[in-house]
């Protein structure tokens, strides 16, 4: 079978470098050889983020379908604006700040166009399940089945709460980003991106607690709504 | 040791799940603990949604996926390696005009030739 050639941009110049230098290096010359037109540069690139991407996407539209198209969508911004990339952040940082911008128009475009649309897809299996893989998995059923209710409780109580704190919440928890690097994908302050992560736990937390208990969720405080003019108060 | 409010204490309980809390806080927040029920539920409670988080699954891109953004990939290239270099920008231009050429000839020459 045709192999894509994939071009190693890893360098190990200095050893005492640190894991971030040595990223941001590696950063450099991925740029450069996508300005250059190299061989190898685009699959590299795309090796590289298109897993991050996709599940980025997938969980702030939470829908496969969707999240496909905007990957397409963030790579095809990425190619064409690489000559214009200056480093004032990471590459990743830059490539994120792209896959959310994108996500959050195509929900706006969603909203605007699927308001009275009723799927079908639900009622048959996807090509992904049938074609996904069985896996010999090291849990039992019963941790299996009980580990899979608890993801797919939380990726429900993802879905549920506002659009801005499922942001923060997934480019945190599930991203691993720093809160730095949120408030440069998200272009908010620092106080932001914080208390955007704070009241989305607590939102999701206020979610969880009533689908599990929802005859006593006591003491728990209500849901935290988004309020853009309440930030830029701050 | 000033005694910490729950109030206070709550927003901080996510870092300390996430051992990254410096001693001084953790002192003060682990004696909060120990004498308050409630954050000590509210704790076991941000504890299985850290956990939970960590053992989201990671979904794989589906493989039409990738093949189409290998073809765009390689499309974009092409652009790029047009517009890098003009002669060979002027070579595909003359290639184009040639198929161009070609095609419009095609309905008068296939008769012509019988």
């Amino acid at each position: 079978m045709f192999e894509v050639p994939v071009a190693d941009y890893s360098l190990n110049l200095n050893a005492q470098l640190t894991s971030e230098q040595q990223a941001n290096l590696e950063d450099q010359a991925l740029i450069s050889a996508l300005q250059r037109a190299e061989p190898g540069a685009y699959e590299t690139l795309i090796r590289r983020f298109q897993t991050p991407v996709y599940n980025l996407a997938w969980r702030l539209l939470d829908n496969p379908a969707d999240a496909g198209d905007v990957v397409q969508e963030v790579f095809l911004k990425v190619f064409r604006n690489v000559d214009h990339f200056r480093g004032d952040s990471s590459l990743r940082t830059w490539i994120y700040r792209i896959a959310v911008n994108e996500s959050h128009n195509k929900r706006r475009w969603l909203f605007r166009h699927r308001k009275g649309e009723t799927g079908i897809d639900d009622a048959f299996p996807s090509e992904d399940n049938r074609e996904a893989p069985l896996v010999d998995s090291s849990e039992s059923p019963f941790d299996f089945t009980m580990n899979r209710e608890a993801q797919l409780l939380l990726e429900e109580g993802l879905a549920a709460i506002s659009p801005a704190f499922r942001t923060a919440l997934v480019l945190r928890e599930i991203e691993e980003l720093s809160y730095e690097e949120i408030a440069h994908v998200l272009e908010i302050s620092l106080g932001t991106v914080k208390s955007r992560i704070v009241r989305g736990r607590e939102a999701l937390r206020y979610y969880l607690a009533n689908r599990l208990n929802p005859a006593g969720a006591v003491g728990i405080p209500g849901p935290v709504k988004w309020a853009p003019e309440a930030e830029h108060a701050k | 040791m000033e005694e910490l409010s729950c109030k206070t204490v709550r927003p901080t309980l996510w870092d300390y799940s996430a051992r990254l809390l410096d001693q001084t806080d953790l002192a003060a927040v682990e004696s909060h603990l120990d004498s308050c029920r409630e954050c000590d539920r509210y704790l076991t409670d941000i504890s299985s949604m850290r956990n939970g988080f960590r053992h989201l699954p990671v979904q794989s891109v589906p493989p039409l996926l990738q093949t189409k953004l290998q073809v765009r990939a390689s499309r974009e290239r092409s652009r790029l390696l047009l517009r890098l270099n003009p002669g060979e920008w002027l070579r595909d231009m003359m290639y184009r005009a040639l198929i161009s050429f070609y095609r419009f000839l095609r309905p008068y020459a296939v008769p012509a030739t019988g």
